[in-house]
């Protein structure tokens, strides 16, 4: 009936929603459709290392024939059985495979291996749902059932034929297959040569388990950096409980491995796997990775070279996982974008749900990587960025944005959760099992922030402020300290003390930390009269020390960042703090800033001595224990900002200046600490880089560049080479002050926050002008044609 | 009802990978989340009053591991066991919780009491029983067994003789892999960490297996006079 087919039809595939049908009319046993699952996962693993390799097998093929392989498998010659009703169904290919799973006479030699070894092969290294290897699977069958001694001869014979095609492969891939696929069953041996082998374990309480085979579409949330710090961070615990939470969703976990471990699984050939399942990265149907600082970008290419990827979008066929990132360093998202096959912009946790449910649907109907991509694209707040091409100007700057595919939008505007109150949030975080960076309950008060310091990306990108009530917050703390025994609580927030119920809230979560012995930490606390109130009452609060953060050193220059703090705030504040007994004052300045001069410098210094005055007033000339740390880091222009437009100070700049406040701050009592400014370097050219610094990335992940953020692993002198070697000049992204009329590289990103507001923002910090928060009155950034500004006006106009 | 008891759980799987520190943390909020509330110590920096009984090295399987610990007020050791368990991690399981009052046999704590400890080491050997058993016999006739061990205040290297500190050792091999079964000394008197017998033994045996292949399991812990859990 199929002898006479098409090219056409020849090319058509069995999808998975056919084959869950062919279950269910077949009454295929649920033990035999996660066999048919694992055989699948196993040989399409195998198809994909030798098509790495330079075969062409068609994954397709071998994934349908192998979930097809035992759908009759409660009839009669199952094997034939089968092939009747594929091909009944016109999946002649599909048929000739599974014809001969029972009986394969011989596989092919190796530069002529097809699917149909591969599916022969991997149902013989497979027992019931689980890879187990040629010789567990044998000894297995022998044992099964009482056999005669020409039977077992057969058997042997067959073996050693499955040997030495095994053999084969591996001489093809170069590695073991049990390397590629026997996870678990090699993880124990690297674990004991590690330092931290709790970061790859997983298993912790709350962490959620599902049958991987029973979902629609399985992600995994990836995050550069390592375990202590990725679980410390509250994203992650709201986007894995969002997916988890969505029927037909699985969401496991993946961090990057510390040195020492990343080493072992290269030596080893082991592919980078998720926590908890232990399944390597490239059998899921999404990774996604949160981009929640530059410096991790270099990670996120080690742990696709870790995983087996190909480090470039174009280069992942349908075979690859579809590779997806997020967090607020997607609003510039140029730097990767060569290697992402989409961003999600803004809130994630209806966003991205929604995005594995289209994935999962896609993949059912068989469609391809692109017709999902195409669906994606429409979805508010997804960006596709190889559905764009930048042209250049001859100068470098850009000419044009093409787009390549007429249905994507002009401009991707970030997705806007409207109401904060009812959204997600994670009630059962995951509890780390080794001690994590910030081992505490946290809850999120308020999202967005109208303060409207010009220097801040993220006062613009998470406008505008949603709040949630007080009650619910309550509610959120006390169902989270109660399920996970944590003994710490923190609120989140851009600005603590800004949420319109800050202080009755305040008041009633002490109550209740006080009585059932939580320690309540409230971070970038404004230091008023109530906050010593607060602090005050909260136990063992001196220990840690009082923190301002003025971020400019004369009243001039916070004219310009907009940041409305005052000197006489600072001293009033401080020294009450000293009169109540703090003994240690931090604060925070940003140097570099736009149109600062020596005298803003010697501010900073000024402020410093003023505080030493003021201790030495207070607690006499011995001035007692009292301490002050200055901390300074380097202002690096960020996309979306006023200030997007503006240069910033070359290595040479930022060291004299750190040299000037040395000699001026060398004040018995006074610490000061200041950031490498090469990394600060690194920062800027991809904080506004454009896709041409992907160039640098890939030179600097060749040169052995990963975990930047830790100064210990970060090494300048290899990110020169990269800049050099790439053509990336640091001059043209990161010291030279872009024209107002410039086509900026996330010019089609649109956070909702007018190009225009930005332009009179930046106007008006050159005037040194301030604006004032827009809960006094709308400020007219432009976000509310999208969204209704809840706390508009609301301190009255 | 009562307030001071031991708990027994076993640790096995990826658990093992889980460090002694992390084990107290996630006891301490385990307790925590189960609402029963234990006794603190007195004094500047107060802790609760719980402990293991031996630590286990990061890497051994755990089948009778004990967890002492005093409550705040009183309660039912079964209704402690009830508190806690689902509260467990992957790998963690809790086998019986009961009171004990150590006072009651002349003892400190479990910890002051520990004798020694029954270990089980699995070696990726193949082998004969006779062979093994030769291998065993060769290495325990040895008048002296030297090994070079750290010592803890100054950190320098010294040669220790652990032969008296080896109580009894002997082995199965199926052919595949061979099971070392092992008592020794442990406690704060006089304590043999399984790694110096492995090591040792394979320099005695002329084997050369890879640490990394080799899996710990604690059987149990002995303690003075005889007391049992
Ligand atoms: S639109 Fe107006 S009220 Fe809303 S965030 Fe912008 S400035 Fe504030």
């Amino acid at each position: 009936m199929c002898y006479d087919i098409q090219g056409d039809i020849l090319n058509k595939r069995i999808t998975k929603e056919e084959i869950e049908k062919l279950y269910l009319k077949w009454k295929t046993p649920k033990h035999v459709i996660a066999h048919c699952r694992a055989v699948a996962s196993v040989a399409v693993t195998l198809g994909r290392e030798l098509n790495k390799n330079g075969y062409s097998l068609d994954l397709s093929l071998i994934r349908g024939s192998a979930l097809a392989h035992d759908v009759a498998r409660v009839e009669e010659e199952h094997a034939l059985k089968g092939a009747e009703i594929l091909e009944g169904l016109g999946y002649c290919e599909e048929a000739a495979i599974v014809r001969v799973h029972m009986t394969y006479p011989r596989f092919h030699e190796k530069d002529q291996i097809d699917e149909c070894d591969l599916v022969c092969l991997a149902d013989r290294l497979v027992r019931e749902d689980r890879y187990v290897g040629l010789e567990a699977r044998m000894e297995y069958i022998m044992n099964k059932a009482p056999v005669s001694e020409e039977i077992k001869a057969h058997i042997m014979e067959g073996k050693a034929r499955t040997k030495s095609f095994i053999a084969q492969i591996e001489s093809v891939i170069g590695r073991s297959i049990d390397s590629l696929l026997d996870i678990e069953g090699r993880l124990g041996e690297l674990l004991k040569q590690v330092e931290k082998p709790g970061r790859y374990i997983g298993g912790e309480v709350n962490a959620v388990r599902k049958a991987p085979h029973s979902v629609r579409a399985r992600l995994a949330f990836a995050f550069p950096d390592l375990y202590e710090i990725g679980m410390s961070y509250l994203g992650l615990q709201i986007l894995y409980d969002a997916v988890n939470k969505t029927e037909g969703l699985y969401c496991e976990r993946v961090f990057a491995p510390a040195p020492d471990m990343a080493a072992l699984m290269r030596r080893e050939g082991l592919p980078l796997f998720t926590l908890e399942t232990k399944t390597p990265l490239a059998e899921m149907d999404m990774l996604g990775f949160t981009l929640q600082y530059e410096m991790s970008y270099t990670t996120i290419l080690e742990m696709l070279e870790l995983a087996g990827l190909p480090l470039y979008a174009k280069e992942r066929g349908e075979e690859w996982p579809v590779v997806a990132a997020g967090g607020p360093c997607a609003f510039n998202p140029e730097p990767l974008a060569d290697f992402i096959d989409l961003f999600l912009l803004g809130d994630g946790e209806e966003l991205l749900p929604q995005v594995l449910r289209l994935l999962g649907e896609c993949r059912e109907q068989g469609l391809s990587k692109r017709d999902f991509l195409e669906k994606a694209c429409l979805l508010p707040g997804v960006y596709v960025p190889s559905f764009y091409e930048p042209v250049y100007n001859s100068d470098g700057t850009i000419k044009e944005l093409c787009k390549l595919y007429a249905g994507a939008p002009d401009k991707v505007l970030k997705n806007i959760i409207s109401d904060l109150e009812n959204a997600s949030f994670p009630l059962k975080p995951v509890i780390p099992t080794i001690e994590a960076v910030h081992d505490r309950s946290v809850t999120e008060t308020f999202r967005g922030c109208t303060r409207g310091c010009r220097f801040c990306q993220a006062g613009m990108i998470y406008r505008p402020v949603r709040e949630r009530s007080k009650d619910k917050i309550l509610a959120l703390a006390k169902g989270q300290l109660e399920a996970t025994g944590n003994d710490e609580l923190s609120l989140l927030s851009l600005s603590t003390s800004d949420h319109s119920a800050f202080r009755e809230l305040t008041l009633e979560l002490m109550d209740y930390c006080k009585e059932h012995n939580v320690s309540l930490s409230l971070p970038s606390l404004r230091i008023d009269k109530f906050a010593f109130e607060v602090l005050s009452r909260i136990q063992e609060y001196k220990k840690s020390g009082l923190t301002y953060a003025p971020e400019a050193g004369s009243q001039r220059l916070r004219d310009v960042i907009n940041k409305g703090v005052t000197e006489e705030d600072i001293y009033t504040s401080v020294a009450e703090a000293i009169r109540l007994g703090w003994r240690h004052i931090k604060l925070y300045f940003m140097i570099g800033l736009p149109t600062e001069t020596y005298e803003d410098l010697e501010g900073i210094a000024g402020i410093a001595r003023r505080i030493m005055d003021i201790n030495h007033e207070i607690n006499g000339p011995g001035g007692g224990r009292f301490r002050l740390t200055v901390s300074v880091s380097n202002f690096v222009p960020k996309a979306h900002t006023p200030f997007q437009w503006e240069r910033q100070n070359t290595p040479e700049e930022f060291a004299a200046k750190h040299r000037y406040l040395e000699q001026s701050m060398k004040i018995r009592g006074v610490t000061l600490n200041y950031h490498d400014s090469f990394t600060s370097v690194c920062e800027a050219v991809f904080a506004r880089g454009d896709r041409r610094c992907a160039k640098a990335l890939l030179a600097a992940r060749r040169l052995g560049c990963h975990l930047d953020g830790w100064s210990e692993h970060f090494r300048r002198e290899l990110w020169e080479q990269a800049f050099a070697e790439s053509g990336i000049d640091p001059e043209f992204y990161a010291f030279r002050e872009r024209g107002q009329d410039e086509l900026l590289p996330w010019t089609h990103i649109d956070c909702g926050v007018s190009r225009e507001f930005l332009l009179r923002e930046r106007k008006k910090a050159y005037a040194a002008e301030t604006t004032a928060d827009c809960r006094h009155g709308c400020r007219g950034c432009g976000i509310n044609k999208f969204v209704a500004c809840e706390q508009e006006g609301i301190y009255g106009h | 009802m009562a307030t001071s008891f031991v708990l027994k759980f076993s640790k096995s799987g990826y658990a093992r990978y889980t460090s002694h520190l992390d084990m107290l943390r996630f006891f301490k909020r385990a307790f925590r989340k189960s609402g029963i509330a234990l006794r603190y110590s007195q004094g500047f920096n107060p802790h609760p009053r719980m402990g293991f009984a031996q630590p286990l090295s990061l890497g051994y399987a755990g089948a009778n591991e004990l967890l002492e610990f005093e409550t705040a007020s009183e309660h039912e050791a079964e209704q402690i066991l009830r508190a806690l368990d689902g509260e467990m991690p992957e790998g963690i399981r809790i086998i019986s919780v009961q009171a004990f009052v150590p006072a009651d046999f002349h003892i400190r704590s479990l910890a002051a009491a520990t004798d020694s400890a029954d270990y089980t080491v699995l070696l990726p050997y193949s082998c004969s029983q006779e062979e093994l058993d030769k291998k065993l016999a060769a290495y325990l006739s040895q008048k002296e067994i030297m090994v070079q061990k750290r010592r803890k205040k100054d950190k320098k290297l010294v040669a220790e003789d652990i032969r008296p500190k080896l109580r009894s050792l002997s082995g199965r091999a199926d052919g595949k892999s061979a099971a070392l079964t092992m008592t020794l000394d442990a406690g704060s008197t006089a304590n043999l960490s399984p790694e110096l017998v492995i090591s040792s033994f394979l320099v005695s045996a002329g084997l050369d297996i890879p640490r990394y292949k080799i899996d710990v399991v604690r059987e149990q812990i002995n303690f003075v006079n005889n007391l049992q859990f």
